[in-house]
């Protein structure tokens, strides 16, 4: 919530700014779905405030993403990564061979 | 497709800047805010209060009536720029959170004061008395033009008091992020 409160509490690392850019959504209509205000989805994409599990649920159903896939305590890996694994890994080693 | 571009809308309201302000400003507002207090103090021991003329008892002449607007038009843009952070559904679970950490934090303020200040008036008899023996100092002495820059000084302190848990909520809430 705060920086104070940041640095006792866990990040919680989450797609919002994704998920949202995505779909096109401004943080207000994004906001309006979730009953919440547009600063909190904002702070929430910039990790400064954890969500409750009420609203993390609200959010995965929103998006008809399962919680695990918006929400995360690992940082999520980069979404080329995830999508071209091997093309990425070819250009590492073609990288490497130079 | 809606879009995203973000920045202040074009013929934005008061209320909607001011609850945009950044985390500096408000710092700052809060800074001045609080400034009241000490300025009440000295202008009280400087100035004796407000001016002795009677006309100048309630106008804008007297000196203890500064701190009291400075505080109060702080608090007042304070006021304003918490109200219209609000939604049309109230507050929203991360706003709840804030304000009540902004009651617990206004609460351990208010007790660390109460015990200077207690501590303050336990002592300071007692080093008036070592550094003036009796009878080495005049009574005090209260009159009107005491009493009412004392009620001004009150006044703002009742103020600052009032407008504590706001302030910390001013103070510790983040920059706020583009509305769209």
């Amino acid at each position: 919530m705060t920086k104070t409160a940041e640095r006792t509490e866990p990040v919680l690392h989450n797609r919002f700014t994704v998920l949202r850019a995505e779909r096109g959504l401004s943080r207000q209509v994004l906001a309006d779905a979730l009953s919440v205000n547009y600063q909190t989805i904002g702070y929430l994409e910039r990790g400064e405030y954890n969500p409750s599990l009420d609203l993390a649920l609200r959010a995965a159903e929103y998006f008809g993403l399962p919680v695990e896939a918006i929400f995360s305590r690992q940082p999520f890996p980069l979404m080329s990564s995830q999508l071209y694994p091997a093309s990425n890994t070819e250009g590492r080693t073609g990288q490497q061979d130079r | 497709m809606q879009s995203l571009k973000s920045g202040p809308a074009p013929g934005r309201s008061f209320s909607a800047r001011v609850a945009q302000l950044s985390r500096r400003t408000r710092r700052l507002i809060v800074a001045v805010a609080y400034l009241a207090l000490p300025e009440a103090m000295v202008m009280f021991w400087l100035h004796g209060g407000v001016p002795a003329k009677p006309d100048a008892y309630f106008g804008f002449s007297s000196s203890e009536l500064l701190p009291l607007l400075q505080a109060g038009v702080a608090g007042a843009v304070l006021e304003k720029g918490w109200r219209a952070s609000i939604g049309p559904m109230g507050l929203d679970e991360r706003q709840r959170q804030l304000r009540d950490t902004a009651a617990y934090i206004s609460h351990r303020i208010v007790v660390v004061a109460v015990v200077a200040v207690a501590v303050m008036l336990y002592v300071a008899p007692i080093v008036v008395l070592l550094l003036f023996p009796f009878g080495s100092w005049g009574g005090i002495t209260l009159d009107l033009t005491s009493i009412i820059a004392l009620a001004f000084g009150v006044a703002v302190l009742c103020l600052c008091l009032n407008m504590l848990p706001m302030a910390v909520m001013a103070w510790l809430e983040p920059d706020p992020p583009a509305e769209l």
